[in-house]
């Protein structure tokens, strides 16, 4: 799983298909500062890894790296991106991407939509290791996002649960699920981390 | 339309392979570009993942979200919210206590409480001495038809400033009301119209029963009183519907209505079949939902079972 972020200093992850002055030449168009376009390149191409999954994509990292080769293939021969069309754009190339994944393989598309998709084989808690790092990670937040985080995942009532959870903290549902999902971010990571060692 | 219930229910259908490839790519262009709604896509996802190994999806709805989890980093998610939904069922095995979601008082020290509390008590005792006589000089003694009212119970920012019996005059020609915001405790349900018990919800899919996939198991408890079947309606439009309970062993109507029109629920629009427990003792039956010329039909296989 990437985690690059390009915000921790490390440098961001260059598409397979391009070269090094073809990327930094999509870096440059995209912010004048190296830094923060480092920045805004990790967050598009998180972005677009996630739509490719939502698509039921295989392998939507590739994809991701070919519509970044494909954007600056398009740089070269003379298009600019501008500030307010930068996201759009690169939506625009992702879909294109897309459809042409799927006119190019219809027996996945067959399997996608009959539903032959074999369930994941869930580890049992005794043995499963992400179970004990989520202990020691929900150990290391802070109080009041361990019980938001706790409370909202717990399984009885749940709709009710999650309503009253919003009405305490005097907010909208959605605005609840955010700020829990923040935190699941965070203990993703950590999760990630110390899986890792 | 609130704008949290659209962006709830696009990305819902959107994660569910519902959104037709125009609205999905409108939404894709704002998702690129949105933020707060891209974080709120990720969240929709996380609460699917959770219900699905909460076991509380439907049929179809499984499908789709097995295929959510079907990549490396799909299956990390799911795990991770498999481990989340274990520790939240067991919360004294976490590192660290789990403490209530309260807001809590700035801390006071007890003497202080006590002495408070005590200066409070007199001092109505003293304006109760005062007060009540004056009160019974100007209009005699209190008549029939006076209620005395307590302030219903509530929590929170609602919580009553002062606590106390207020005793005031009604009107003999108007009802007193006596409502209070607390649930209504197991021994008071019987003696409540049927509509304002809190019911057992059952929630099923209208594209489920259109495909008709397979039996739909569904515990309940046996002390329910009222079950709420919320059959979603999600991309199905219609003003009135006509839904119907059978049985399969007896292959009688056990309930029915007529004129029933959808409802607005923070997760999307769905159709509420309020039926009385009584009527559904375990066994099989099939849910008939008819909307015009078209007719959806789901099996269900219930289960009656002791908490």
């Amino acid at each position: 799983m990437t985690r690059g972020n390009g915000k921790n200093g490390k440098p961001p992850r260059k598409p397979r298909g391009l070269t090094q002055e073809g990327f930094e030449a999509l870096l440059a168009q995209l912010d004048p500062d190296r830094e923060r376009a480092a920045g805004l390149y990790e967050t598009i191409r998180r972005k677009l890894v996630r739509l490719f999954e939502w698509r039921g994509c295989e392998a939507p990292e590739d994809l991701a790296d070919e519509t970044f080769d494909r954007v600056a293939r398009r740089l070269d021969e003379g298009v600019e991106l501008k500030s307010s069309n930068c996201y759009g754009y690169f939506c625009g190339v992702a879909q294109f991407v897309y459809k042409e994944v799927l006119r190019q393989s219809c027996r996945q598309r067959r399997a996608l939509e009959s539903g032959g998709w074999p369930p994941p084989q869930p580890m049992s808690e005794a043995d499963d290791p992400r179970l004990e790092c989520l202990r020691l990670c929900l150990a290391d937040l802070a109080e009041n996002e361990r019980d938001l985080v706790l409370r909202y995942h717990q399984g009885e009532n749940n709709i009710q649960n999650r309503q009253d959870m919003a009405s305490e903290l005097g907010v909208e549902l959605n605005a609840l699920r955010i700020r829990v999902h923040r935190v699941r971010r965070k203990l993703e990571d950590c999760v990630y981390k110390r899986l890792a060692h | 339309m609130n704008e949290d219930l659209r962006n709830d229910e696009l990305l819902r259908s959107y994660l569910l392979g519902k959104l037709p490839e125009e609205g999905a790519e409108r939404l894709e262009a704002r998702l690129i570009e949105e933020d707060e709604l891209f974080d709120l896509c990720e969240a929709v996802e996380a609460d699917l993942l959770a219900a699905y190994d909460r076991g509380e999806l439907t049929g179809w709805e499984k499908e789709r979200v097995r295929r959510l989890a079907s990549s490396p980093a799909g299956q990390e998610r799911l795990a991770l919210a498999r481990a989340l939904n274990s520790a939240a069922r067991r919360p004294e095995r976490t590192a660290a206590p789990v403490v209530p979601l309260r807001r809590r008082a700035f801390p006071i020290p007890q003497p202080l409480i006590r002495w408070t509390a005590l200066a409070a008590a007199v001092l109505l005792v003293a304006i109760g001495a005062f007060w009540i006589p004056q009160s019974l000089k100007r209009s005699g003694p209190i008549e029939a038809g006076t209620k005395i009212l307590t302030p219903a119970k509530r929590t929170g920012k609602d919580a009553p400033k002062r606590p106390g019996t207020l005793a005031i005059q009604v009107p003999k020609d108007r009802q007193p009301r006596t409502e209070s915001d607390r649930p209504p405790q197991r021994d008071e349900r019987a003696a409540k119209p049927l509509e304002r018990r809190q019911p057992f919800v059952v929630a099923l899919s209208l594209a489920a029963l259109r495909s008709a996939e397979g039996t739909e198991n569904v515990r309940i408890p046996s002390d329910e009183e009222l079950i709420e079947f919320q059959i979603d309606l999600e991309g199905l439009e219609g003003e009135s519907f006509h839904a119907a309970v059978r049985s399969k062993e007896g292959g009688t109507t056990v309930w029915e209505s007529h004129g029933l029109g959808p409802k607005r629920l923070d997760w999307g629009t769905a159709l509420i079949l309020r039926i009385p427990a009584h009527l559904l003792p375990s066994g099989s039956y099939e849910v008939v939902v008819t909307a015009e010329s078209d007719k959806y039909i789901k099996d269900l296989e219930v289960v009656r079972e002791t908490r």
